[in-house]
């Protein structure tokens, strides 16, 4: 059990709205090994956001446990869980989730600023290079409203690789992109999840996302209701 | 240290980013800051011209006032008026006070008759503002000095003669004519508006009240403070700053009447602060949570906000010094124009000089310090106590 980059066991999360409990997530169990291309496939509300919040420790689950690592998310502090998210986790977001008022560079560079023990030019290097990886090395000085959307995905992963992080967690990356840009951004992911070997969990209910996963986990009204390699 | 630097840096890096949005935000906030600063300053203007006025050419360093004596009443007038304590024959004579009485007549004047106050004061005297030097010297009709105020009541012109009606302290009546010789255009209605001075010499012999004055102006209070004690049965002491109280009991008065408009203009001067950080801090719970996502605390969540906000301020104070100080510097040496007033019977002058205090510059902007960062502060803090996920999704 020790090997898993995630273990999810027996996580239930609902929310309380007045009279009314909306149940999210109900027991999952899911492990995932470190390097694995895996896809959270399912409808809309059937508990894959939720899911990847729960890993990422954005939310804590209202049951259960959460393991990434050695990390056990239930009893870390708020302080350690920002640092937990900072040292290990990048977050990819279908909404791309760029800060409007910085450059591409500057949102690259973000979450660098907020390790210690860097230098600038450790900074610089590792931006450049990482914009220059993912096909933006000649905007980086453009905001994010002058990019398009494949564009601003890019800036996102960029953003999300640039600290070399063991997990990312991508929340439907390719839903707002047309099919062409889809394909360029998974690929471009795919081929960072073999160069580094970092692992990479999807939110998806995209179909062109299925060719690039390596496991397939189907979630239906909070279950896990498929876990399968792909074919 | 280096979280300080590195909030320091993304605050100004998040401000700067918003280009034009923060110098509208810091230009309105200046704008603001001047018209505080303005209003307050005027109106403690106001009441330094006023108080300045008063003493200038009423009250001097304080005066000794004869017991029972009101000035506002003339039927005190009668019954209050004493012989000069010998004590102060010295200080009368060289002209370190000056003894003032006051006496109740009837003049007329293009067939009217207005009750006015005579006002005897020595013409050599230096203690008082007034242009008393020539009031001693007789030819033919006896001098007035009359206030431009007073000179309108009556409709008259200098140089005009006036009957004036009196009674002395034997009760038998008497009148005569004057001539008015000298003029006065003074801020203080009080020793203008149905008023007439005369020589003290000329007054107390009209009155059969020879040596006999109403009230004692000192120019130097140390000799007040010496002498107050001297005869107090007969004589109240009354400092300047006593005799000042009403003054500032009005601005004070007014002052809390301001404060509504104080506090308007405050929160006019906030509203640019307000729109960004209070709205601006609302609509960027998604950034807040995308903070979160990415590894900042919550602290320094807060931090950065907070920080946004005080550079907010630091900028619109700056910017309010910049294009302030020229104007103010205008302002106070031209004044503003108020000869409207005139007739309001309060010694407001015909232009108010604004008075930029310390206190004042430093209290106001100490309250916009104070208030951008709490604006700041508050709701970020209470976004960034979120759940990250669900500050990400923008839910409040």
């Amino acid at each position: 059990m020790a090997d898993y980059k995630i273990q999810t066991n027996n996580v239930t999360k609902w929310y309380q709205s007045g009279e009314t409990r909306f149940v999210a997530l109900a027991g999952v169990t899911l492990n995932i090994a470190s390097g694995e291309f895996t896809g959270l496939i399912g409808p809309s509300g059937s508990g894959k956001t939720t899911l990847l919040n729960l890993i990422g420790g954005l939310d804590s689950p209202s049951e259960g446990e959460v393991k990434v690592d050695d990390w056990e998310l239930n009893k870390m502090t708020s302080n350690q869980l920002s640092d937990f998210r900072n040292d290990s986790i990048g977050f990819i977001f279908q909404s791309y989730n760029l800060l409007p008022v910085y450059t591409a560079y500057e949102n690259v560079e973000f979450p660098l600023l907020l390790q210690r023990e860097r230098t600038a030019e450790d900074n610089h290097k590792a931006v450049t290079n990482i914009l220059k990886r993912v096909g933006l090395g000649d905007k980086m000085q453009k905001r994010p409203s002058a990019l398009s959307g494949g564009e601003c995905q890019r800036v996102a992963i960029a953003r999300a690789m640039v600290k070399n992080p063991s997990l990312v967690l991508a929340d439907e990356p390719t839903a707002n992109l047309d099919s062409e840009n889809s394909h360029e951004i998974l690929k471009i992911m795919k081929e960072l999840n073999q160069e580094f070997g970092t692992t990479f969990v999807f939110s998806t209910h995209d179909i062109k996302v299925k060719q690039y996963l390596k496991r397939i986990v189907v979630l239906t009204d909070g279950k896990v209701v498929e876990d399968r390699i792909a074919d | 240290m280096k979280d300080f630097k590195l909030i320091l840096k993304l605050a100004l890096r998040n401000l700067f980013g918003t280009g034009i949005r923060l110098w509208i935000n810091v230009t309105v906030l200046a704008i603001s800051i001047i018209i505080v600063i303005f209003a307050r300053s005027i109106h403690a203007g106001l009441g330094h011209q006023m108080k300045d006025s008063v003493i200038r050419t009423e009250i001097a360093a304080g005066q000794l006032i004869s017991k029972g004596f009101d000035p506002h009443d003339p039927i005190t007038f009668e019954e209050s008026r004493r012989k000069i304590p010998d004590n102060l024959n010295n200080l009368v004579v060289s002209g370190e006070v000056t003894p003032i009485l006051y006496c109740s007549a009837t003049v007329y004047s293009r067939g009217i008759v207005h009750n006015v106050t005579l006002r005897g004061i020595k013409p050599e005297q230096k203690v008082l503002e007034l242009p008393t030097e020539n009031i001693g010297k007789i030819v033919g009709k006896r001098p007035l000095l009359v206030g431009t105020r007073m000179l309108s009541i009556l409709k008259l012109s200098k140089g005009d003669m006036i009957t004036i009606k009196w009674r002395d302290k034997n009760g038998a009546f008497d009148a005569d004519e004057f001539v008015i010789t000298e003029l006065m255009d003074k801020n203080n209605p009080r020793i203008d508006t149905n008023v007439l001075w005369l020589s003290l010499d000329i007054l107390q012999n009209m009155y059969d009240l020879k040596d006999n004055a109403s009230i004692i102006v000192f120019k130097n209070g140390n000799d007040l403070d010496a002498v107050k004690n001297i005869n107090n049965k007969e004589w109240v002491s009354n400092s300047a700053f006593k005799m000042t109280q009403w003054i500032r009991d009005i601005v004070v008065a007014k002052e809390k009447g301001n404060l509504v408009i104080f506090a308007i203009l405050l929160f006019l001067c906030c509203v640019g602060i307000f729109n960004s950080q209070i709205l601006e801090v609302f609509k960027r719970t998604h950034e807040i949570g995308l903070l979160m996502a990415m590894g900042l605390r919550k602290m320094q969540i807060v931090m950065l906000f907070t920080f946004e906000g005080i550079l907010i301020a630091i900028f619109g104070i700056l910017g309010a010094f910049i294009l302030g100080t020229p104007i103010f510097y205008w302002i106070a040496n031209v004044g503003i124009p108020l000869e409207h007033t005139k007739g309001m019977g309060m010694p407001i002058p015909e232009r108010i000089y604004p008075y930029f205090s310390f206190e004042i510059i430093s209290i106001t902007l100490l309250i916009i310090l104070l208030l951008t960062t709490f604006t700041a502060w508050f709701p970020t803090r209470k976004i960034a106590s979120m759940e990250a996920a669900k500050a990400i999704s923008g839910r409040k």
